[in-house]
C-alpha cells in the first residue's frame, strides 16, 4: 500500500468535519481520529480554565463521551471545532459552579484561600527551564481570578488562538461582547501580573 | 482628543490593528505622547505573545484505555434502554398485524365454507363450523402471533447487541492497526 493510500485509509488529511459525517454513518475510526486530534488541545483549554490536569482530563473525557453518545447532535452548519469546545467549556463552568458551592462549605476555605496548581509536567524546548514554569504558575493563577465569562474567552483567544467569530459561536454571545470581554480580561491580567512583566522586560 | 479610557477601550483593537485609519492615527498620537498609554500597549502586547508561550500539557498515557472502558461502559448500561423501545415499537407493529391477520383468516375460514357448501354437504359443516370456528381460529390466528412476539424481542435484542460489539471491536481493532 502507497503512503498517499495509507493516508486516504486511516483519514489523516480528512477534515473534521468529513470525520464526524463518517463517524455519523458508523465509523468508529473516524471518532478514533478526532479524539487523537482534540485530546490535547481540549486538555489544554480545560486545564487553562479550571487549573486543575486530573480533572481536566476527566473533563475531557466527558467530553468525548457525549461525543459518542451524541454524535447525532452535530449538525453541518456549525464547525466541528467550535461544536466540540462548547461541550467541553459547558462541562468546565459546570465543573466551576460545583467547585464554587464546594467552596461555600468547605472548612479548609476558611483557612487559606492558596491553592496548589499543577505545574505541566512536559519540557517541551530547552527553553522550559524552572524559571519558565515559574512564570507559567503565575499567569496560571492571574487567569484563575478572573471570573468563568472572562477567563473563557481570554484563553480561546490568546492561548488557543480561535477568531473573535469562532468564541461568539463557542460561548454563544455576540461577536461586540467577546471583543469587549477579551479586551477587559486583558486589561485585568496586565493589572496582575505586573510582575512578570517587569522582571522580564525591563 | 484622544484620553487614556479611549486607547484603553480601544486597546485590543489597536494591537490587533483592527481600527479604522483615522481613529487609529489618534490613538498611536496619544500613545506617543502618553507614558502610561505606551506602556500599558507594550505589555499587553508582551502578554498576549507571552500565553501563546505557555507549556502545552499532553494527556496522559492510559487516556484512550480509560476512554474506551467509559464508552464500553455506558453503551452496555444504555443497552436494555434502547431494547425496550424497540419492544415497545415491536408490539405496537405486531398488534396491527395479528389484526389483519385475525380479520384476514376468519374471511380464508368463511371462504373454505362456503366453498365446502358449494362441494354438497350441508349437514356435517352446519353442525360442526359453528363450534369450529373459535377452537381453529385460535391457534392459527394467535399461536404465530406470539411466536413471532417472542422472536422479534429476541433478534432486537440479538442485533442490538451485535451491533454493539461490532462497535467495540472496531474501536479496539482499528487502534491497533493504527
Amino acid at each position: 500500500m502507497t503512503e498517499e493510500q495509507n493516508r486516504v485509509r486511516t483519514g489523516i488529511e480528512a477534515s473534521d468535519e468529513e470525520l464526524i459525517a463518517r463517524f455519523q454513518q458508523g465509523d468508529n475510526y473516524a471518532f478514533d481520529l478526532l479524539v487523537k486530534r482534540y485530546k490535547d488541545p481540549l486538555l489544554n483549554f480545560i486545564y487553562r480554565f479550571i487549573g486543575e490536569k486530573n480533572e481536566a482530563e476527566d473533563i475531557v473525557q466527558e467530553t468525548f463521551l457525549r461525543l459518542f453518545k451524541n454524535k447525532h447532535y452535530y449538525k453541518e452548519i456549525a464547525k466541528f471545532s467550535t461544536w466540540i469546545y462548547t461541550i467541553a467549556g459547558n462541562l468546565a463552568k459546570t465543573e466551576l459552579r460545583k467547585r464554587k458551592r464546594r467552596k461555600l462549605f468547605s472548612i479548609s476555605h476558611y483557612l487559606s484561600t492558596e491553592k496548589d496548581y499543577d505545574i505541566p509536567d512536559e519540557t517541551t524546548s530547552p527553553e522550559s527551564d524552572t524559571n519558565t514554569l515559574i512564570t507559567d504558575k503565575i499567569i496560571q493563577r492571574a487567569i484563575d481570578k478572573l471570573s468563568p465569562k472572562f477567563k473563557q474567552v481570554i484563553i480561546l483567544r490568546d492561548i488557543q488562538g480561535f477568531s473573535y467569530e469562532e468564541i461568539a459561536e463557542i460561548v454563544g454571545i455576540p461577536l461586540g461582547t467577546v471583543k469587549s470581554r477579551v479586551n477587559r480580561a486583558r486589561l485585568k491580567l496586565q493589572e496582575d501580573l505586573q510582575d512578570i512583566i517587569v522582571d522580564t522586560e525591563i | 482628543m484622544i484620553q487614556c479610557d479611549t486607547v484603553q477601550e480601544m486597546l485590543s483593537n489597536y494591537i490587533e490593528k483592527s481600527l479604522e485609519p483615522d481613529l487609529r492615527t489618534q490613538i498611536q498620537q496619544h500613545i506617543d505622547s502618553c507614558p502610561a498609554c505606551k506602556k500599558l500597549v507594550a505589555n499587553v502586547e508582551y502578554l498576549t505573545q507571552r500565553f501563546r508561550r505557555l507549556s502545552s500539557l499532553s494527556v496522559s498515557p492510559h487516556f484512550d484505555q480509560v476512554l474506551r472502558s467509559r464508552i464500553m461502559a455506558n453503551t452496555k448500561t444504555e443497552t436494555p434502554r434502547i431494547s425496550m423501545r424497540n419492544l415497545s415499537y415491536g408490539f405496537s407493529g405486531l398488534a396491527i398485524i395479528a389484526g389483519i391477520y385475525f380479520i384476514s383468516s376468519s374471511d380464508i375460514f368463511n371462504s373454505d365454507q362456503s366453498d365446502s357448501e358449494s362441494a354438497g354437504k350441508p349437514e356435517i359443516i352446519n353442525t360442526q363450523p359453528e363450534r369450529r370456528i373459535p377452537v381453529q381460529q385460535n391457534p392459527v390466528a394467535v399461536q404465530p402471533v406470539e411466536q413471532s412476539k417472542d422472536a422479534s424481542v429476541s433478534d432486537s435484542l440479538k442485533q442490538r447487541s451485535s451491533d454493539v460489539s461490532d462497535k467495540r471491536i472496531q474501536l479496539v481493532d482499528r487502534e491497533i492497526e493504527e
